[in-house]
């Protein structure tokens, strides 16, 4: 039953993602990339990048993509169902058992070695992202500039986004010799 | 029953379509969304900035999207005010379900744009200057999160255990990536955050 897999594989992936949807990264690659092979390295970054750029939450957003890629509307469906389910559960279950604040001591000890173990799960996926996708001076130059845009200047990650589209087509424009190779 | 009386029903179709709005209309993630929410929240009148505020550390806590674990307070919130527990309930469906909406929406229009457009050369090129950006952002977010992890009170304070957790953690991913999967590594350090901290 691929509609199920599709399914389990996100909500698996929605349970254990702490911190936002960029923390999924690391759950992604492992469960789609290495055991479902529905997906390369290249493809899920495509895959953030329209993510991002697109309304809606990132988290979300991926899980459409790769239902709807696999098995059209009801893969995405399923998939979106998948990621969404634990949030749901979690939540209304916290809400309705719990008083609302829910700030147990031991859930935030827990929640700070997850937290430890998260930083180094998305600082190994950037590494193998830019080791696997900057295979050149061009992309280097982008990934350089836009470092110190966010981390010199915190500029929007949308305007950021803008601003990345540009200089590729810019390059394009400019320099098509040097860039047609680069482009697959 | 209370749950679904026409009172009741009508706030089930505002949580859906309020949170359709605040999907259609924040990008670049959860975080992006908070101004929002709290412009509708006091609209509608289901909370406060600082009953938000509340919500939105809980939903950093939890499992999953940001912007998802607020929904569905949220929705459970104001569902409960008119509808009792079982509202709630329903009442977080409907915001989540919204939220969920113009993403399906989006992703299938530019999914299907993008498959026409394939072999495209400005497709790439697009693609070509976004992908190093994607990289960034996705340090960026990382940073964030070793910012709150590792420093309090900007960086007066430093959490030294939870920089060596997340070294071995790194040390593991170097020479055992292909043997761990990285919910193993989450639960685990999870554990061993309750003895540490």
């Amino acid at each position: 039953m691929i509609y199920f897999e599709l399914f389990y594989s996100f909500f698996k992936i929605g349970l254990f993602t702490f911190g936002g949807g960029y923390a999924m990264i690391p759950l992604l690659e492992k469960e789609l990339i290495e055991n479902k092979k529905w997906l390369t390295n290249d493809e899920l970054l495509e895959i953030m990048s329209i993510a991002q750029m697109t309304p809606g939450t990132i988290a979300i957003n991926a899980a459409t993509f790769v239902g709807y890629r696999e098995k059209g509307f009801l893969g995405g469906l399923f998939t979106t169902a998948g990621v969404i389910a634990p949030s749901y559960l979690v939540i209304t279950i916290i809400y309705h058992l719990f008083s609302h604040s829910f700030e147990h001591p031991i859930a935030q000890k827990a929640f700070m070695g997850a937290r430890a173990c998260i930083v180094a799960l998305i600082g190994h996926s950037v590494w193998k992202m830019f080791k696997g996708s900057v295979t050149d001076r061009y992309g280097l130059g982008i990934f350089l500039i836009a470092c110190v845009l966010l981390f010199a200047f915190n500029i929007h990650p949308i305007l950021l986004i803008v601003i990345g589209a540009g200089m590729g087509l810019g390059l394009y424009l400019f320099f098509p010799k040097q860039l047609k190779d680069l482009l697959k | 029953m209370e749950a679904f009386s026409l009172e009741a029903l009508k706030v089930y179709a505002e949580l859906y379509f309020v949170f359709c709005k605040i999907g259609f209309f924040s990008f670049g993630g959860g975080l992006a969304m908070v101004p929002l929410f709290v412009v509708e929240f006091q609209k509608q009148g289901w909370m406060t900035a600082d009953q938000f505020f509340d919500v939105l550390s809980l939903a950093q806590m939890t499992p999953g999207a940001i912007a998802v674990n607020s929904a569905t307070f949220v929705g459970n919130e104001a569902g409960m005010a008119v509808g009792g527990r079982l509202g709630g309930i329903i009442g977080g469906v409907f915001a989540t379900a919204g939220l969920a909406t113009p993403s399906v929406v989006c992703i299938v229009a530019l999914t299907e744009l993008l498959r026409k457009l394939k072999k495209n050369k400005f497709k790439q090129a697009f693609f070509f200057g976004i992908k190093p950006v994607t990289i960034a952002l996705i340090l960026f977010a990382g940073w964030k999160i070793a910012e709150t992890t590792f420093f309090e009170d900007g960086f007066s304070e430093i959490h030294w255990n939870s920089i060596i957790l997340c070294l071995i953690v790194g040390i593991v991913l170097k020479f055992y990536e292909k043997k761990v999967h990285p919910i193993a590594l989450i639960a685990v350090c999870s554990v061993i955050g309750i003895f540490i901290f």
